[in-house]
């Protein structure tokens, strides 16, 4: 009953002051709505183990994280069979690569499509605990057959290529123009391990080699026996390396040396290299999520205790009157409660309209590739509603807690006594001191970090990369293995490549409304991944001293279709592709290399006849290649991507790549460049096929989406953290400042001048602004370099932030301060006593 | 009126109006007041709560500004000052000493009254610590130069304000109920304390509504609904009463 009384006295309080409840409401809602989302997102991102509905993780065990390169190192499946064959904390392991190849039907070219397929072991699904919903699973004497490939399709695939024909099982289909036995057809939404829609069988002879090799690619997927640990296999598996590659042909020895070992067990979804190399961003967002979590809860606790100082004659009148402690805690409690709990029903409507937002914007990424790992959907879910549960606790009494242990810390004879405008005790002013460095440290984390990610967004996005994007459509051209293959011997099977994708250049160059195509392995403003380079003669001691560039291979005469020029030397031309022949048997090959690189590294000039190797830590180096021509400078990859570098080399595209990107400048309309392509490619090979056809204006924005789709939710906590940080601090110093209007009266009285008071409320103001500023940006400048470590912070935002924030926040709490003492300064001193 | 009594005469309300508007309703809390104050006057303003003293006494002391009339003090006309220079004037000519003391909490004894010595231009570091001394001094509080209020007695901080009001050699010190918050042992010795002052020559003015603290003075100024109803001599007062 005395509950009920002390709600309704509660939900009286606040409807007294609507203005106050909404503000209040409304920062918490934002708040827990903030976390939640932020929460769910990284834990369906990262953080919860995958099961499969089992009841142990999956985990991976994988090569190392080449942060050059943003990829994982390639492993020998030798060294991941005999971890296998030794651990005894494994349940079950399953080796798995994953590739792009085209699908279709038997006798029907115009089928074909690009699709994710992954090489499996026959176990995969057996590791992943799904069957496939017709048909069968892979047996281990799919494995042993050689002559007939088998696979199974996913439940999409089968509907969208195979029109959900129920005769599928057992029929031949197409898979990179080679027939393959279809034997089942996998569970909707099954797309295990990462974004599958078809699995084929490896053969024997590549799943268990009898030797280490330099063969690799190759992924494994495990689970682990029943309460056992990560850490506790991750210490097995590094026993279990040891043992392995200490006895290594001297060629391998490098793999015994690599840090961290050469095969690394972690939790499955972080085998998804892009999100290991972003982790530290993940990790950021989290902790700056967490930060404004903890401003709200400040902020609000700040308010209700604004509201507390109001009411502390009452409650110290509660107090006098014989009314226990806990009883006027839990009243304070109701208030806060009240308004959590309003602010968590709405949160969870907030989350899921960012969450839905995120959806579109992650199908607006990967509409082209189709690369998106199947568990990269967001939803609430049960876990979320119990952190919603702990966040709106957690607010309760924190907000709860505040003004609760104000108006038991009063004097309350004294309060009786003064009345509510007696001078702030020492420890409460203290305490109030605390609360406001707090705030101005939370925001200035928050603040400078946003501006940081946002301003390296926006700079990346309005990069040059040195090319022109406008009326040039791009491309993914695949070829068929099974029409290229090698049983000519290469140089035959390069010539036909070469002349498919020349012919396919001619003829599109013969069209009035295409002006010329190019090709290149990446494209500026996509790709990426650099390795170490040597200059002849000029090679770094140490291995890592050596420069770094993006190697790339491109068609002849490709510049001018790009808008790149050539500055110095000469193009590609037919001569070279004689030389690049004897380039494999070892004679060298020309390499073209960019402006910055000519600059930098041959400052005397005579760039032009010198050469050059690619080379990496294992003591792998390629062929020397000769620099014949300089050209303007362009950047590969995302400027924002760590892996990105300021020199690349360019190759003559050796066409021993399946697949090349293709470039075509077009006049006119896109759509009609478009179908010419497309046309153009049945006409040469119905085998090939083109996809990811784009502007490449949409190309280069592409790898900025997922990180421009991060930075919203950055852009909004930032101006949730601003606006908490305006609110909060003017609240807290308004309150501090009323609090001691007799001390100002006093003073006034005493014949301090004006300018005096407000110099000396200014004076404390700094010491907090300094005090909370350099906590603030210390913790900003740690944060800040965890992210240089996964992306480039463009320096005009590292500067803008480190600088404009805390000026921002200066001017903020000045103005925090002044306005209400100046407030104060216009009532005559008399007013302010009169008050005692 | 000699020559002689005009200069003696420290402060001249005349024709004096306090109105303050709330929601279209006006308050006389000041209404038509005439007062003089000679140098070395201790009197008394007295009346029921609400009568306008202490609104009177904040226009002496110049904490407020008044609606009419005019306030000259030693002679100057007050209501052509500036802020500032009112800052100047209370700082140097007047000495508070309040109900609730209001010492400032977070500042020493030493430093609550050397807080309007600070902002004095004519007065040195050593001629600040000197004055300070000498104030606590008087009223034998030198023991807790460097204690905080908080740690003082009702009665031992009334009597630093009281040194706080006096360390600044003021013309006239303004005392607003100052036993008001006070048990009759301390305000007895709070009141001689004030009685010392006027025998070593400072003019005061308390506001008291304890008639046994107003018949201390030499002089009682009775106030009722913002108007001065009597102003005569104690012992004319006492007299009547006898």
């Amino acid at each position: 009953m005395s509950a009920w009384i002390d709600i309704r006295y509660a939900a009286r309080l606040l409807l007294k002051k609507p203005l106050f409840t909404l503000t209040t409401t409304a920062i918490v809602t934002v708040g827990l709505a903030l976390t939640l989302y932020t929460f769910t997102l990284m834990q369906q991102l990262v953080f919860k183990p995958l099961t499969l509905g089992q009841d142990t993780p999956l985990i991976a065990i994988a090569g190392e994280f080449k942060a050059a390169h943003g990829v994982r190192q390639r492993v020998d499946p030798y060294h991941l069979n005999r971890i296998q064959s030794h651990s005894t904390l494994l349940q079950s392991m399953s080796l798995y690569q994953s590739a792009v190849r085209t699908v279709g039907q038997q006798g029907n070219e115009a089928s074909s499509h690009k699709v994710h397929l992954t090489y499996v072991q026959w176990d995969i699904f057996e590791v992943a605990g799904v069957q496939p919903l017709l048909g069968r699973s892979f047996s281990p004497s799919d494995q042993q057959n050689e002559s007939q490939s088998v696979v199974v399709l996913s439940y999409d695939i089968w509907q969208r290529i195979f029109a959900g024909n129920e005769d599928i099982i057992g029929q031949v289909v197409q898979v990179e123009a080679i027939p393959v036995q279809v034997i089942g057809v996998m569970p909707p939404g099954f797309a295990f391990p990462t974004q599958a829609q078809v699995w084929q069988i490896m053969t024997q002879t590549r799943l268990e080699p009898a030797s280490p090799s330099n063969s690799g690619g190759l992924q494994a997927v495990a689970r682990l026996r029943p309460g056992v640990t990560l850490a506790q296999f991750q210490h097995e598996l590094a026993t279990l390396l040891q043992r392995q590659l200490q006895a290594l042909p001297q060629e391998f020895a490098w793999r015994a040396d690599v840090a961290g070992g050469y095969l690394q067990a972690v939790p499955f979804k972080l085998s998804v290299d892009v999100l290991y190399q972003h982790y530290s961003v993940l990790v950021a967002m989290m902790l700056v999520v967490l930060l404004i979590l903890l401003l709200t809860c400040i902020n609000v606790g700040n308010l209700l205790l604004a509201r507390v100082n109001e009411q502390i004659r009452d409650v110290a009148i509660r107090v006098a009157l014989g009314v226990p402690q806990r009883r006027l805690i839990l009243q304070m409690l109701w208030e806060s409660t009240l308004i959590c709990c309003v602010g968590g029903i709405l949160a969870p409507g907030l989350a899921h309209w960012g969450m839905m937002l995120t959806n579109q914007a992650l199908n607006e990424i990967f509409a082209m590739s189709g690369a998106r790992p199947f568990w990269w959907t967001f939803s609430l879910s049960l876990d979320s509603v119990w952190m919603l549960l702990g966040a709106v606790l957690l607010m309760i009494l924190i907000t709860g807690f505040i003004p609760a242990w104000r108006a038991l810390q009063g004097d309350i004879n004294g309060i009786l006594r003064d009345g509510t405008r007696g001078a702030l005790s020492q420890r409460a002013g203290r305490v109030n001191q605390a609360l406001v460095m707090s705030e101005i440290a939370l925001s200035c984390v928050v603040l400078v970090i946003a501006v940081m990610l946002l301003g390296s967004s926006v700079a990346a996005q309005q990069a040059d990369y040195g090319v022109q994007t406008e009326q040039r459509l791009t491309a993914s051209v695949r070829l068929a293995w099974g029409s290229y293959r090698w049983n000519g011997g290469e140089p035959q099977a390069r010539k036909k490549r070469n002349d498919f994708y020349y012919g396919l250049k001619d003829k599109l160059e013969q069209l009035p409304n295409v002006r010329s195509v190019a090709y290149f392995s990446s494209l500026p403003g996509t790709g990426g991944g650099t390795s170490h380079f040597e200059i002849q003669g000029q090679a770094a001691a140490v291995f890592s001293d050596n420069p770094m560039w993006n190697f790339e291979v491109v068609s002849r005469g490709a510049w001018h279709t790009v808008g790149m020029q050539l500055l110095a030397g000469r193009d590609f031309n037919l001569t070279d592709l004689a030389i690049d022949s004897r380039e494999l048997r070892g004679s060298g090959s020309p390499v073209i290399i960019n402006a910055a690189m000519a600059r930098e590294l041959f400052p005397q000039g005579g760039a032009v006849g010198q050469r050059i190797r690619t080379l990496d830590g294992e003591g792998w180096h390629s062929e020397w290649r000769t620099i014949v021509g300089v050209v303007s400078d362009s950047i590969h990859g995302p400027t924002l991507d760590s892996t990105s570098t300021p020199y690349t080399g360019y190759g003559l595209m050796d066409l021993r790549s399946w697949w090349m990107n293709i470039v075509v400048h077009y006049s006119g309309d896109e759509a009609q460049a478009m179908a010419a392509l497309q046309q153009a490619i049945i006409d040469l090979d119905a085998d090939a096929t083109v996809h990811q056809i784009q502007s490449y204006q949409s190309l280069i924005k592409q790898p900025l989406l997922l990180i421009e789709s991060l930075n919203q939710v950055f852009v909004a906590g930032g101006l949730v953290a601003l606006f908490l940080a305006a609110s909060g601090i003017y609240a807290m110093s308004a309150n501090s400042i009323a609090m001691r209007s007799q001390e100002i009266a006093t003073r006034r009285a005493l014949g301090v001048p004006d300018k005096h008071v407000v110099g000396l409320f200014i004076k404390q103001a700094l010491v907090q602004l300094a005090v909370g500023l350099v906590a603030g940006v210390l913790v900003a400048l740690w944060l800040s370099a965890q992210l240089a470590n996964a992306m480039v912070v463009d320096s005009h935002s590292y500067i803008l932030a480190l600088l404009g924030i805390p000026g921002l926040i200066v001017m903020l709490v000045l103005l925090a301060t002044l306005l209400p003492v100046s407030r104060q300064l216009k009532h005559a001193p008399a007013e302010a006593l009169r008050q005692d | 009126m000699s020559a002689q009594q005009q200069n003696s005469r420290l402060v001249e309300l005349a024709q004096l109006n306090k109105v303050f508007v709330s929601d279209d309703v006006e308050t006389w809390a000041l209404n038509n007041i005439n007062v003089q104050i000679a140098k070395g006057e201790y009197l008394a303003i007295t009346g029921p709560s609400g009568c306008g003293k202490s609104t009177l006494l904040a226009q002496l002391g110049l904490l407020d500004t008044p609606s009419g009339g005019t306030y000259r003090l030693a002679g100057h006309d007050t209501s052509q000052i500036d802020k500032n220079e009112r800052s100047r004037i209370r700082n140097k000519e007047i000495g508070f000493i309040f109900q609730s003391f209001n010492l400032i909490s977070a500042l020493s004894v030493a430093d609550n009254v050397a807080l309007p010595l600070s902002y004095r231009a004519d007065l040195s570091r050593t001629q600040q610590r000197e004055r300070v001394l000498a104030a606590l001094e008087q009223v034998e509080m030198t023991h807790r130069a460097s204690h905080f209020p908080a740690q003082l007695s009702g009665g031992q901080q009334q009597r630093v304000a009281i040194a706080r009001a006096i360390a600044g050699q003021p013309a006239i010190i303004l005392a607003d109920e100052p036993t008001g918050n006070l048990d009759s042992n301390n305000a007895r010795i709070v009141m001689s304390l004030i009685d010392t002052l006027h025998q070593q020559g400072a003019t005061i003015c308390m506001v008291t509504h304890d008639m046994s603290s107003a018949q201390r003075t030499e002089r009682i100024i009775a106030m009722k609904d913002g108007v001065i109803v009597s102003d005569s001599p104690t012992s004319l007062r006492t007299a009547v009463a006898v």
